[in-house]
């Protein structure tokens, strides 16, 4: 088992941001470049190095629904704005939702979300999702089903599979997505999945498709 | 030598009957359907009032039997199995099929695990509870209290008894066999994972149908269903209603993650090709135990009729199978052959005005093109029904494609369809029946291309 799922089951908890940024990349799988920060010189600091603009969320245990809560800043542009959130971000603390710090990295600009994820069937084990992200999951529920592992053929049947599939293939001007970069998600999701028992759920949502990669915009994982 | 345990199952030297001996009894019932089915081996009901029963002697106990019982089929009360069970291990039987209900399905585990422990105990594989028993149309072994099945080359292995003699019921009706036919009930030992390993070596079996409510141990069922569509078809009905997979989640994916969703990846992993029902399952099942796969999703309609042939194109076109034109040249060649009305296109339509030859020439020209045909004849009384089916039988000589034939409809096709049937067609009631099997058997090619690199651990 994976330290930070060891830590976090000790504490009773999900795993925090940072954790499934970091657990997701030591089996392999991209993740944006991330900085866990506490007070606001290191907010300031971290924006800098990463380049504007940048996105900032709060990292708490309590706080399961953070667009909700007020607790996502996305597209801050200077050094001002990255005060103002921060402000704003820890004003959400109370005994109720405890703050562990807040996560900042690059914005992404994109037009195309999608989610990936997976569940843990009492049958068949890890069943690994893909599909269409943000708020379009709950519409159109166009979501493909691979139970884990996948082979490389599987996950791209994964790709295929989904109603939205052409989205995939760059209409009108935009540029195509990175198909094996996203197999290779899929991949190392299920494989994660296989040797993690403990995962209940995971919920990256939403993911961008690039044309190089993608970029992981927010994660969950559930144990 | 045995080559398989479940040997002792299917084709059993001798079968002992422990249960009531009485005229509508189960117990006596089996043994009737045995002797009506022509059991070859020897049969020995089991019962303390000793006597005798349909001509057969009643041996008061298991341990009177001879030597050469290799199964025994229990119809029992409660109280009496586990001893009988007991008897069977100390007597070197192996198998026992446990017909009696009153176990887990009615929240009676502790009876069910004792059942299985005692089992365990004394080396006693068990087929059951709560189940319809099996049957070996092949062997003319039948214990089993349903119709008797007729021999074919579908296997069906089924969750629900009832269900399973319905099947046996319609199955009979349409002339439809099997090669085996299990109903394994409650699943306490032998179930649907080691079954389809078993029937996936079978040389019986061709096709295997499964009817599923609900998997257990759903991983080593991955493994065994993988292997066996490897080798064989493998159909399946699958009924919504099940526990097992009922999970509290808490992600949108999790919430919108339907257990039928999950069924339908475990068979897309797997292979299996899922049915609606009962229906599609007779119509897929005997197609794939006659036809050889298609190259290809290029489909001919050969039609005397223009309706029935579009609603079939349609169809066919809405299941992924390609209705594509004819090239020139196999217009211009089949045209000096046909009614001067008919149409060249797909479907080719010969128009009432055509017999033995204009089927027979347009139907071997259009499998020389195509990678599979469906054949619909409209019937009128004053037409030569038999003599287009012997147009459809000889092309068919010609090709090793797959054709599905629509005779239509009734009294006037009854002997037409007879002779297609005793040529190996498949004739279905409808166009649209033709154009779904079709499309099933063009699915089987692509699947075996590629569930050979599903990752299974």
């Amino acid at each position: 088992m994976h330290q930070l799922i060891e830590k976090a089951r000790r504490e009773g908890r999900h795993l925090l941001e940072p954790e499934v940024l970091s657990l997701l990349e030591d089996y392999g799988i991209h993740v944006p470049r991330y900085t866990l920060i506490h007070n606001e010189d290191e907010a300031l600091k971290a924006s800098r190095s990463i380049g504007w603009p940048v996105v900032m969320k709060v990292v708490s245990p309590d706080i399961i629904h953070k667009t909700e809560s007020g607790g996502v800043f996305i597209g801050l542009q200077n050094e001002k704005q990255v005060s103002e959130a921060f402000s704003q971000l820890y004003a959400l603390e109370s005994k109720e939702n405890r703050i562990e710090g807040l996560i900042i990295y690059p914005f992404q600009k994109h037009d195309v979300e999608l989610s990936v994820g997976m569940v843990r069937d009492l049958q068949f084990g890890p069943v690994i999702t893909f599909g269409l992200g943000g708020i379009w999951i709950e519409v159109f529920r166009d979501i493909a089903y691979g139970i884990a592992p996948l082979s490389h053929k599987e996950a791209e049947d994964m790709l295929d599979s989904i109603r939205a599939h052409s989205i995939l293939k760059g209409m009108r001007k935009r540029s195509p997505a990175d198909r094996k970069a996203l197999c290779e998600l899929l991949i190392r999701l299920s494989q994660m999945a296989m040797k993690e028992d403990a995962i209940k759920e995971i919920d990256l949502n939403p993911v961008f498709p690039m044309e190089k990669g993608y970029f992981i915009a927010d994660g969950r994982v559930i144990l | 030598m045995r080559s398989h345990a479940f040997d002792a199952f299917f084709k059993p030297k001798a079968v002992a009957f422990a249960g009531s001996i009485k005229p509508g009894k189960i117990g006596y019932e089996i043994i009737k359907s045995m002797k009506e089915g022509g059991y070859q081996g020897n049969i020995y009901p089991v019962n303390p009032a000793g006597g005798e029963v349909l001509g057969y002697r009643v041996f008061a106990s298991i341990s009177e039997l001879t030597e050469d019982v290799e199964l025994v089929v229990i119809s029992l009360p409660l109280r009496a199995i586990l001893d009988t069970i007991k008897q069977c291990g100390m007597k070197g039987i192996r198998a026992a099929v446990v017909i009696s209900s009153g176990f887990s399905e009615v929240g009676n585990y502790q009876a069910e695990n004792d059942l299985v422990t005692t089992a365990r105990k004394w080396e006693v594989r068990i087929i059951g509870p709560n189940c319809a028993g099996l049957m070996n149309p092949w062997t003319n072994h039948f214990p089993s209290i349903e119709v008797r099945a007729l021999p074919g080359h579908t296997a069906f292995i089924t969750q629900s008894g009832a269900l399973g003699g319905a099947t046996l019921a319609l199955a009979e009706e349409r002339r439809f066999g099997f090669s085996k036919f299990v109903s394994y009930g409650n699943r306490c030992d032998v179930g649907d994972i080691e079954l389809l390993s078993y029937l996936a070596d079978d040389p019986q079996t061709g096709v295997i149908a499964l009817y599923i409510e609900g998997v257990d141990k759903g991983r080593e069922f991955l493994r065994a269903a993988h292997a066996a569509s490897m080798k064989k078809p493998v159909v399946a009905i699958k009924s919504g209603r099940t526990q097992s997979g009922t999970r509290a989640a808490s992600s949108h994916t999790g919430t919108l993650a339907g257990i039928d969703q999950i069924y339908e990846a475990a068979f897309r992993k797997t292979g299996i090709i899922r049915v609606e029902g009962i229906e599609e399952m007779f119509d897929l099942c005997q197609t794939f135990s006659q036809c050889l796969l298609p190259d290809g999703n290029r489909v001919a309609i050969v039609s005397n009729a223009g309706g029935p042939g579009i609603l079939a194109a349609d169809k066919a076109e809405k299941l992924g199978l390609d209705v594509a034109e004819p090239s020139p040249s196999f217009q211009k060649n089949l045209k000096p052959h046909l009614s001067p009305h008919a149409s060249l296109k797909n479907p080719i339509d010969l128009t009432v005005e055509s017999g033995y030859e204009e089927f027979r020439i347009a139907l071997e020209s259009a499998l020389s093109e195509y990678d599979a045909a469906i054949v619909i004849y409209v019937a009128t009384p004053y037409l030569d029904s038999n003599a287009i089916a012997r147009g459809v039988i000889d092309a068919a000589k010609a090709h090793q494609k797959p054709i599905i034939t629509n005779f239509m409809a009734g009294r006037i096709v009854k002997d037409a369809v007879r002779l297609l049937k005793e040529a190996g067609l498949v004739n279905l009631a409808t166009g649209e029946r033709c154009a779904f099997v079709l499309s099933k058997l063009t699915e089987r090619k692509k699947l075996l291309g590629r569930i050979k690199f599903a990752s299974i651990d």
